[in-house]
């Protein structure tokens, strides 16, 4: 008899003790979930953990620019004007970072400032632009603007009026010849001028009819 | 009569710029860019297979021969103080008063004509360039607004580009220039006034020169944009010109 009730309770005792173990193990699991519950911040750290949710944070990179805001024309007249001063003054310069700006614009989305461009790389006078010139003119759809681009980088191949090579220091007696020249063929083409009046002042037209004669009687009315 | 007005013109510029040695014409003077190419021969001999030698120039490279030029260098350091146009300069033109000068923005300024005097009662007058607008060849078609007199005018007109740097180097060239106004609303009497300068050319006056050397300008071409206060007496320009 108590060998039985002895056996009831050490029975008892064990399940009671396996009762409290599984409590235990049952509240330690749901803590993690009841702190993201409780603290969304932490939420996303949670969630870049985990393969599947990686893949519902957009990246930015992929989004499509945010378009942006269409210009007015008047706004977009005022930024061609403010390019092609800017353009103006780099021309005025000498150095590299200011070509490389002029021919950044040679592919400008507006035609304006490529013409613009095109000029300004005229003046800046570097044959460094010639090949960008030809690259632009093989690279563009518009006919006129390609004939723009070639006739550009033709312009820049030739040599300019002060090259030392063009300006070669004359002595004073080439120059006082070169004057005295001048001052001949000027001399020569007034002559022909004022020969050329003269002779124009008393031509007669081929078909111009006689001079009347002064003594004729006068015409019978 | 116009050679005379311009000198008078260019006379009273000048005096500003003696006078206060920095100074820059305002609008309506606005920048304007040269180039052009031109033909010439090392030769006046008549010797057989001299070849026809073909250069290109822009308002740098006359620049550069002005400053190569011991005539206007010596003019312009009686005008300017100095006897070199500093780099980053450039070329420009007053429609109204047909002169050139070359300026930048640190207020250096040498108009391409005028004199001075170098002596008690000796004048020293120089001319290095001018452009000329023709008188009765000038055109031109506009719109105001009747609230504001906001609006826009179109010319075309003929032009004389006249270049010599006093050492063998001379260019006269005749062209049409196509000149573009955009005026705002008056205020007091004036008006922002932008101009847009495109001008080409070929012909030429039998009498250029490089390097001493007879010469044929090939074309010719000038551009620039300017905007300033413009009075609205003289507006629309190719009526009250």
């Amino acid at each position: 008899m108590r060998r039985k009730v002895v056996i009831r309770v050490l029975a008892f005792g064990a399940l009671f003790f396996a009762g409290l173990s599984l409590r235990e193990q049952f509240l330690t699991s749901r803590q993690p979930q009841a702190n993201a519950e409780i603290s969304p911040a932490s939420a996303p750290h949670a969630e870049t953990s985990s393969p599947s949710a990686t893949a519902n944070i957009p990246n930015p990179a992929a989004l499509p620019a945010k378009p942006s805001p269409a210009l007015s024309p008047e706004q977009k007249q005022e930024n061609i004007v403010k390019e092609r001063e800017r353009l103006q003054e780099l021309c005025t310069k000498d150095d590299p970072a200011s070509l490389a700006a002029i021919l950044d614009d040679l592919t400008n989305p507006e035609k304006e400032i490529r013409l613009a461009a095109i000029e300004a790389a005229k003046q800046f006078g570097s044959k460094d632009a010639i090949s960008a010139l030809e690259a632009a003119a093989a690279a563009s759809q518009d006919i006129h603007e390609q004939i723009a681009f070639l006739e550009a980088a033709d312009f820049l191949s030739l040599p300019t009026i002060a090259d030392p090579e063009v300006q070669i220091p004359r002595t004073p007696d080439e120059i006082a010849a070169a004057q005295q020249r001048r001052a001949q063929l000027a001399a020569m083409k007034q002559a022909r001028l004022q020969q050329r009046g003269l002779i124009q002042n008393t031509t007669v037209p081929a078909n111009a009819p006689p001079p009347a004669d002064p003594n004729a009687a006068p015409a019978a009315q | 009569m116009k050679v005379i007005l311009r000198g008078v013109c260019a006379s009273v510029c000048l005096l500003g710029a003696t006078a206060a040695k920095g100074f820059v014409l305002s609008y309506p003077s606005v920048p304007v860019f040269f180039s052009g190419t031109v033909y010439w021969i090392s030769n006046y001999n008549g010797n057989m297979n001299v070849p026809i030698n073909k250069t290109a120039f822009t308002s740098k490279t006359l620049i550069a021969l002005l400053n190569a030029s011991s005539s206007a260098t010596n003019d312009m350091f009686y005008v300017t103080g100095t006897n070199q146009i500093p780099k980053g300069s450039y070329f420009i033109w007053n429609p109204y008063r047909e002169s050139l000068g070359i300026t930048n923005k640190n207020g250096f300024f040498f108009p391409l004509e005028g004199s001075y005097n170098i002596a008690t009662n000796t004048t020293h007058s120089y001319d290095y360039g001018y452009m000329d607008v023709d008188d009765e060849g000038l055109i031109g078609t506009y719109n105001l607004k009747s609230s504001n007199s906001a609006g826009s005018e179109t010319d075309v007109t003929g032009i004389y580009f006249y270049f010599d740097d006093g050492n063998g180097n001379y260019l006269e060239i005749y062209g049409t220039a196509t000149l573009n106004w955009t005026y705002g609303p008056v205020t007091a009497g004036s008006q922002e006034t932008a101009l847009d300068v495109s001008i080409t050319g070929t012909g030429n006056d039998d009498s250029e020169w490089v390097d001493y050397y007879y010469a044929v300008p090939a074309d010719f071409s000038a551009h620039g944009k300017g905007h300033g206060l413009e009075s609205s007496s003289n507006i629309p320009f190719f009526y009250k010109y």
